[in-house]
């Protein structure tokens, strides 16, 4: 993502930042704003919709896409804030060594590297890696296990256990896999038609 | 990069301790303590005791903060809590209401 | 040494099967099935029984329990609903199950001997088999019971041959009045 403070406009034809032309001759806009922590969002550049009013700039055909400014012309300018590395887009990381106790709920997807001991609730994908474990029951869209799970599985998507991983509880999945070297002790109650053929005479019964 | 990173949608009811960088952008409830930096986000909302080793907060942090380092309350910040660090700054646009001890 | 034996895809087999070696199954088999080696339920076979193997894989559908001493792999287009047990234990995507899958030996218990020695599989009554399984392991008693439990079945259920029907009941040709007549004499 870049930055650009809120009031300049993009020139697409000279690819530069231009303070707007002041409307009726009232008190010029401030050039810039004073620019804010690194830390927060507060500001995003347009990067994917062209500015809302005609550029009073000539030959905008020359310029093929209307895009937001490119990062050497924002670094050009004298303030620019420094370029924060925004993780991507909304996965969280629980790290190698982070242990929590508690809920862990809301959107997005996430990887948990540490412990978790206490049940985990997300709407996206939710990945437990090697040497991950979690102790509580788990829900999300999908769900990869490669460390240890001890606790239920509310999957809406599909369950993947991984060579090495370790598992015990209820799995409940659109489509649950089990790679050999796993170690598991689970249930799996996944709703499909199991059709025999008819039983004939003298068969079993079940 | 940051070891651990809490999500803006994400929300967190407990207690969380680590030995790496703590960057939360959610929510969290309960207690947080990291041996190295905590950075609270702009749109956290964050009910907890923090200790680390420096914490900057952006957010809304309601509860004690101690690290050993220093403590930054950025601009649209806002602190409820004491504050027992070596450095402290408070941006201007920042809000905070506590006691502070830098262990002088 | 071990033969290997196939029901084909229009054979129907009614009766439990058991044997040396290793069995292919395209058809239908509605019976337990006990090998000392592999058994592959092949894409159309289907077995309405319990299957006790060296290695089991499954492509076909299966009403019952799966034993391996080895492993029990499914693939996709599998459709199992019973019990999965063995130390090694695939389920590929694509494959459905419903029931309980344990691969043998606790989590916690390292290394160990989590396979049944092949030896264990030697030519005898097969009933004695799934039994000998336990004494090798050095595992935990509570390990045992899952194959006492799955081996408890086994013997019980071929005592019992699906064909065989109640004896007509016997019965003194009595005419009207015969105790009236004994009572007589």
């Amino acid at each position: 993502m870049c930055w650009m403070p809120r009031k300049l406009e993009f020139c697409p034809a000279k690819a530069i930042l231009t303070p707007p032309a002041p409307p009726t001759g009232s008190s010029p806009v401030p050039l810039l704003n004073p620019v804010p922590a690194a830390h927060s969002p507060r500001f995003r550049c347009p990067e994917h919709s062209p500015p809302p009013t005609p550029h009073r700039c000539a030959d905008l055909s020359r310029v093929s896409s209307a895009k937001g400014p490119s990062p050497a012309a924002l670094e050009r300018l004298p303030s620019a804030p420094p370029r924060m590395p925004r993780p991507s887009s909304d996965v969280s990381v629980l790290g190698p060594s982070t242990r929590v106790t508690g809920r862990v709920s809301g959107d997005g997807a996430l990887r948990v590297e540490g412990n978790v001991r206490g049940d985990i609730q997300v709407s996206g994908d939710a990945e437990i890696a090697a040497g991950a474990s979690v102790e509580g029951n788990v829900s999300a869209a999908s769900l990869d296990i490669g460390g240890t799970l001890l606790g239920d599985v509310a999957s809406r998507g599909p369950v993947a256990i991984r060579s090495g991983a370790v598992v015990r509880g209820d799995l409940r999945g659109s489509e649950i896999s089990i790679e050999p070297g796993s170690r598991v002790s689970v249930r799996l109650a996944t709703e499909f038609e199991l059709d025999l053929g008819p039983v004939g005479p003298g068969a079993k019964r079940r | 990069m940051a070891g651990t990173v809490i999500g803006e949608g994400l929300s967190i009811e407990g207690d969380i301790t680590s030995d790496e960088e703590v960057v939360v952008q959610g929510n969290l409830r309960g207690k947080l303590t990291s041996s190295d930096a905590v950075s609270i986000g702009s749109n956290s909302v964050v009910q907890a005791d923090i200790a680390g080793q420096s914490v900057s907060i952006a957010g809304q942090v309601t509860g004690d903060i101690t690290a050993p380092e220093r403590v930054d309350i950025q601009a649209g910040g806002r602190l409820v809590g004491d504050v027992k660090a070596a450095r402290f700054t408070i941006a201007d646009g920042a809000s905070f209401k506590g006691a502070v001890d830098m262990e002088v | 040494m071990s033969q290997s034996s196939v029901i084909g895809a229009g054979t129907v087999v009614r009766g439990n099967l058991e044997g040396e070696g290793s069995l292919d199954i395209f058809g239908r088999v509605e019976g337990d099935v006990t090998m000392s080696g592999d058994v592959t339920v092949g894409d159309g076979g289907s077995v309405r029984g319990h299957i006790t193997a060296n290695k089991i894989s499954v492509q076909g559908a299966v009403q019952g329990d799966l034993h391996g001493s080895e492993a029990v792999l499914l693939e996709r287009g599998a459709k199992v609903v019973g019990d999965l047990n063995a130390p090694r234990i695939g389920i590929g995507s694509g494959a459905l199950v419903r029931g309980s899958v344990r691969t043998e030996g606790e989590p916690a218990v390292a290394g160990g001997a989590k396979r049944a020695p092949v030896a264990a599989l030697k030519p005898a009554v097969f009933a004695a088999k799934p039994v000998a399984k336990v004494e090798p392991k050095p595992a935990p008693m509570r390990e045992a019971e899952p194959i006492a439990v799955a081996a408890a079945p086994l013997p019980r259920l071929k005592e019992r041959e699906p064909e065989r029907r109640p004896p007509p009941p016997v019965l003194p040709s009595l005419g009207k009045g015969a105790k009236a007549k004994k009572k007589g004499r």
